[in-house]
């Protein structure tokens, strides 16, 4: 990932301004976040298609197995 | 032997039968955080005043037979994230240094209406996104067992105020570890509960559908007595369960102590080659008494181990959003390594976090598979003891790594947080310098009575690592 590209959606998509502060971090999440966004996409080739995207959940008791 | 020795299992019986009083016990309360505080800092507030005005109030109710229960009189702590109705509630940051709430968290009023009584507001890793509880705006906590070494975090202040005895017991958050962390390097138990047992309203959210509120506590009863007025629906939080609660003191007893029979897994692939030999060994002999008592062990493999870096993009968004605001407007405030974390997530794809979303569906489907099998799942807590603050790197691994970019300390904790299931961290023995060392059990979505039970069993028999005190109490 390119540091530009970071740059480009902070200002661009999040409407951001981007300071020094950011501007210091940004080579090392150019690194960090394509690491991250690699491993999401490895993992959801294993889930099942039928498994819906879940933005709220309630766990519920399970009954006893013994 | 000090009042704050003694767990709340001691304490409430002796201020039912009026034969401690509770304003004896909160003076006793605000003497010791002024004795302690000075070492350890653990609170960014202490509420001497309010304290004992509610001190008064329970006295005097109990002297005219209106005892309200177990936590009746007893002295407690919050981490400085639940808010306190006109008391300040800092999230441990300088951008809400000043921030006086208006009402309570629903904890807060829970623990009131059982006549809890708050002495003070706890030091937290700052914002509770970290584990380490070194905050840049209110200073380090200090371990109690060794002043020179963290707490852990983010609910540092909580599991230090409880191992010093500058509270009888705290209630803190816990979004990756943030409960359990610091209980384990602080000798203390701290019990997180299934997602949404406990209500998080008015609780400052650091990841709203990670995140889960629960006591820290001297002892396993303890924890059970914190919850039964902890647990319960609340309408005002959407992650609230509508699963009702119990007194989750009633099964610990006799019976509980029985082992026999229980099956318990154990997931050695996460943790191989990573535990501190100290750790490594003092797991091993938890494992050997549950053997021992007739517990059946069964080694597991979890397809889902990536949980632990795909749940951080879940963490990563939902924190980011909650700060976008404060980051534009006043992003200096934030102490640096904060600042890093938080801004990454505003670089996370939306379709991203809905594949961690679904990610953690299917491990909690995988989960439910693997309960079919096993009654309680145990693992360490964290793969190290204490370390000193300031240390730039610990090892994980192969690897030298800094604990506070670097989520080693979360790495066997954060899985309780993905799956939502119910985790108590309870200590399990010393390394040869005295630092406490801790390991988790895990149940069944809401099975916190059977977590609280196999805990019970295990720490009665091994009231020796129970009743050793830190040095603050010399």
């Amino acid at each position: 990932m390119e540091v530009k590209t970071l740059h480009c959606m902070t200002s661009e998509l999040n409407g951001r301004s981007v300071n020094p502060a950011l501007e210091s971090y940004l080579p090392r999440y150019a690194v960090e976040v394509a690491g991250l966004l690699a491993a999401a996409r490895a993992v959801a080739e294993k889930f099942p298609p039928e498994l819906a995207p879940a933005s709220a959940f309630v766990l519920k008791p399970e009954p006893p197995t013994k | 032997m000090s009042l704050l020795q003694k767990p709340v299992e001691e304490l409430a019986p002796l201020i039912k039968t009026k034969q401690v009083s509770p304003l004896e016990l909160v003076r006793e309360c605000l003497d010791r955080i002024k004795k302690t505080e000075p070492l350890v800092n653990a609170y960014i507030s202490v509420l001497d005043e309010s304290a004992l005005t509610a001190a008064r109030q329970a006295e005097q109710e109990i002297l005219q037979g209106r005892y309200r229960g177990l936590l009746h009189g007893i002295p407690y702590s919050a981490k400085d994230l639940y808010f306190t109705k006109g008391i300040r509630t800092t999230a441990g940051s300088a951008i809400l240094a000043e921030h006086i709430p208006t009402q309570n968290a629903a904890a807060i009023d829970r623990l009131a209406v059982a006549g809890a009584i708050l002495v003070g507001k706890n030091n937290l890793h700052e914002f509770a996104y970290g584990t380490t509880n070194e905050n840049d705006h209110y200073g380090p906590c200090r371990n109690p067992w060794d002043l020179n070494r963290v707490t852990g975090g983010s609910s540092g202040g909580s599991a230090a105020s409880v191992a010093a005895g500058s509270s009888t017991f705290s209630i803190g958050t816990d979004t990756g570890g943030s409960i359990r962390i610091p209980a384990s390097f602080c000798g203390v138990v701290g019990l997180k509960p299934t997602y949404g047992r406990v209500s998080k309203r008015g609780v400052i959210p650091l990841s709203w559908s990670m995140d889960h509120a629960g006591p820290l506590t001297k002892t396993v009863w303890d924890a059970a007595a914190a919850l039964t007025t902890l647990a319960g629906y609340d309408p005002g939080d959407p992650g609230s369960a509508d699963v009702p609660g119990e007194d989750y003191t009633t099964g610990l007893n006799e019976a509980a102590l029985d082992v026999k029979g229980l099956v318990v897994g154990i997931c050695p692939q996460y943790y191989n080659g990573l535990l501190q030999p100290t750790v490594a060994q003092a797991f091993a002999k938890v494992l050997d008494w549950f053997e021992a008592g007739g517990a059946v062990i069964r080694e597991l493999k979890h397809p889902t181990r990536d949980a632990f870096s795909v749940g951080s993009i879940i963490t990563m968004s939902e924190a980011y959003t909650y700060h976008e605001k404060h980051l534009e407007q006043c992003g200096e405030k934030y102490g640096p390594s904060i600042r890093y974390r938080l801004e990454k997530g505003q670089y996370l794809p939306a379709s991203a976090y809905i594949k961690a979303l679904r990610l953690r569906q299917q491990d909690r489907q995988i989960w439910a598979e693997i309960y079919r099998g096993i009654d309680v799942f145990l693992s360490p807590t964290v793969i190290m003891p204490a370390f000193p603050i300031g240390e730039q790197t610990v090892q994980f691994g192969p690897d030298a790594v800094d604990p506070r970019t670097n989520p080693v300390l979360m790495y066997l904790t954060s899985l309780g947080d993905f799956n939502g299931l119910p985790v108590i961290s309870l200590p399990c023995g010393f390394t040869d310098d005295g630092l406490p060392i801790g390991f988790q059990i895990q149940g069944k979505p809401f099975a916190e009575a059977q977590v609280l039970q196999t805990a019970y069993a295990y720490e009665q028999a091994h009231l020796a690592i129970r009743e050793r005190k830190c040095g603050l109490w010399k």
